[in-house]
């Protein structure tokens, strides 16, 4: 019988493991933790453990996250300063901005403002555009972390096996690549958006995969 | 144990707590039936257990192997491994392990991880409950499943997989094979990579199948209460079904063409996107509901007479 390991699955965990342990929720929630990743790279069941557990936190930044509508925070906002639980907001320099002088003034300048920018963002608006602002950024980030850890035990699959692996991380990298193009050219366009992000989930479902079975194939 | 001499194969049950273990020196009549040649190091090992009709089957296979799986009308799972080195052992673990099985895991173990690829494959044929559910995962090696009723779940890197007669929900991932479905009633979900998804004789009410530069081929019937969505990225999309199902068509893909021979009825309030090819429309009453997107790949619709 294997030793227990800290993150309470049965594998030979060591110190390194330990610490991994103690260090992985601080840097799920983005310490400055090399120390992890390192760690994941090199022991098959820490990796697969943070492969994981990257993936369901991009996968739960999928989910909608709509939150209730502003009506309903109205109708709260109203009880509690009903209940006196809370003040109503005081004015204070916004009532300096309904005197019509200032005003104007205030909308000229930021009519000025508008003008001057949206040409600067329209020249700037194919380079702003990367997999970065349409997919989601947690997304991008665990799958370059789970491609390190990936590349770094990759040696230790059957070959066949690798050899697919590897010619499906191409395919991804070059529909992702193709999407992105598509995305400088059309912008808004849905469908390259649509399919931008579903190589992304792939690519991270493909890594899991790797990941996984390279852990189980050493055991 | 990897160490050992001669022909062995090692198989553990019961929580580990039995194993049985095959010799040479065991006569070869009592292991081989007849036709079945093996090769230098492989082993066969047979194994059946009492079952409940519902019974859950486990089969991981991380070295490979060719697994068939068949649902039959005994209240029984029985098992034949054969396992191509003696670098690896198959251990089944039923439980309840003394009463009727509610669930049977089988699970190749790797005992040496210098073993070469060959040596660690091993290829199970099972017949079990027909209303089993399964959960299998083997990276290499043909997946076939049969007449099962329970819900599929089937993974794959390199390995074919195909399953017939499923009437359960049926789950199947094979990143660069392909993937066939003959006849399925229940709701299924597909997905690869490279892999060809094919149903043929569908008569699924739910059908989610999704692959990159794989193509798909539909036939079958698109049944009323139905909802189908096939994707793929670069590959192609066949779909043939009668002119008297009844759906609503939502096909669309950007740089290939969308080739639909039905006359559909196009739906006032549904725009065409601004670019690419599409086909929108009611065929009948509209009540099945048929996706079909590609990025590059074309797609035809085409009646079956």
């Amino acid at each position: 019988m294997q030793e227990q390991g800290g993150n309470g699955a049965a594998h030979g965990a060591s110190a390194a493991c330990l610490e991994f342990d103690a260090q992985l929720s601080d840097y799920l929630e983005g310490g400055d933790l090399p120390a992890v990743p390192a760690h994941a790279a090199e022991c098959g069941f820490c990796g697969a453990l943070l492969a994981d557990l990257l993936l369901a936190r991009s996968d739960a930044a999928e989910l909608a996250d709509d939150g209730p509508p502003a009506r309903v925070w109205a109708n709260v906002r109203a009880a509690l300063e009903t209940e006196g639980l809370i003040r109503p907001p005081r004015r204070r320099w916004t009532e300096w901005l309904l005197r019509p002088v200032p005003a104007a003034a205030l909308t000229a300048i930021v009519l000025l403002s508008v003008f001057a920018t949206r040409s600067w963002l329209h020249r700037n608006h194919q380079a702003a555009t990367t997999a970065v602002a349409i997919v989601d950024p947690g997304l991008v980030e665990s799958v370059s972390q789970m491609e390190v850890a990936y590349r770094a035990r990759s040696a230790g699959l059957n070959p066949t096996v690798k050899q697919a692996y590897e010619e499906d991380l191409e395919s991804l990298n070059g529909e992702i690549k193709e999407c992105n193009a598509s995305l400088a050219l059309e912008p808004d366009d849905g469908f390259s958006r649509e399919y931008l992000a579903s190589a992304y989930t792939e690519k991270a479902r493909v890594l899991e995969s790797a990941l996984e079975l390279g852990d189980s194939d050493g055991r | 144990m990897a160490a050992r001499n001669g022909l062995q194969a090692a198989w553990t049950g019961a929580g580990k707590s039995r194993m049985w273990t095959l010799y040479l020196q065991v006569p070869l009549a009592l292991l081989i039936p007849a036709g079945v040649v093996l090769g230098a190091g492989q082993a066969r090992v047979e194994k059946s257990f009492h079952a409940v009709p519902n019974c859950r089957i486990k089969i991981f296979n991380p070295g490979g192997g060719t697994i068939v799986v068949r649902g039959w009308d005994k209240e029984e799972v029985h098992a034949v491994c054969l396992t191509n080195s003696p670098k690896i052992e198959i251990d089944s673990d039923p439980t309840p392990a003394n009463d009727e099985a509610e669930k049977v895991d089988f699970t190749t173990h790797i005992l040496d991880p210098q073993a070469s690829s060959q040596e660690k494959t091993a290829s199970y044929e099972l017949d079990v409950p027909k209303d089993s559910s399964l959960v299998i995962s083997s990276p290499e090696g043909s997946i076939s499943v049969e007449h099962i009723n329970g819900d599929d779940s089937i993974e794959s890197v390199n390995g074919a997989v195909s399953v017939s007669d499923g009437a359960g929900m049926v789950r199947v991932r094979s990143l660069n094979a392909n993937i066939n479905f003959i006849r399925p009633t229940g709701r299924v979900e597909a997905t690869s990579i490279m892999g060809n998804l094919t149903f043929t004789g569908s008569e699924s009410t739910k059908i989610e199948a999704h692959t990159e530069s794989g193509k798909i081929t539909f036939d079958g019937d698109f049944l009323p209460v139905g909802d189908y969505v096939l994707k793929t990225y670069a590959g192609d999309v066949s779909v043939t079904c009668p002119t008297s199902d009844s759906f609503a068509l939502d096909a669309h893909s950007l740089r290939g063409k969308v080739d639909n021979q039905f006359k559909l009825s196009r739906k006032a309030h549904v725009p065409y996107p601004s670019h690419g090819d599409s086909a929108f429309g009611t065929n009948n009453r509209g009540d099945a509901s048929v996706t079909v997107k590609s990025f590059s790949g074309t797609i035809h619709v085409r009646p079956r007479f």
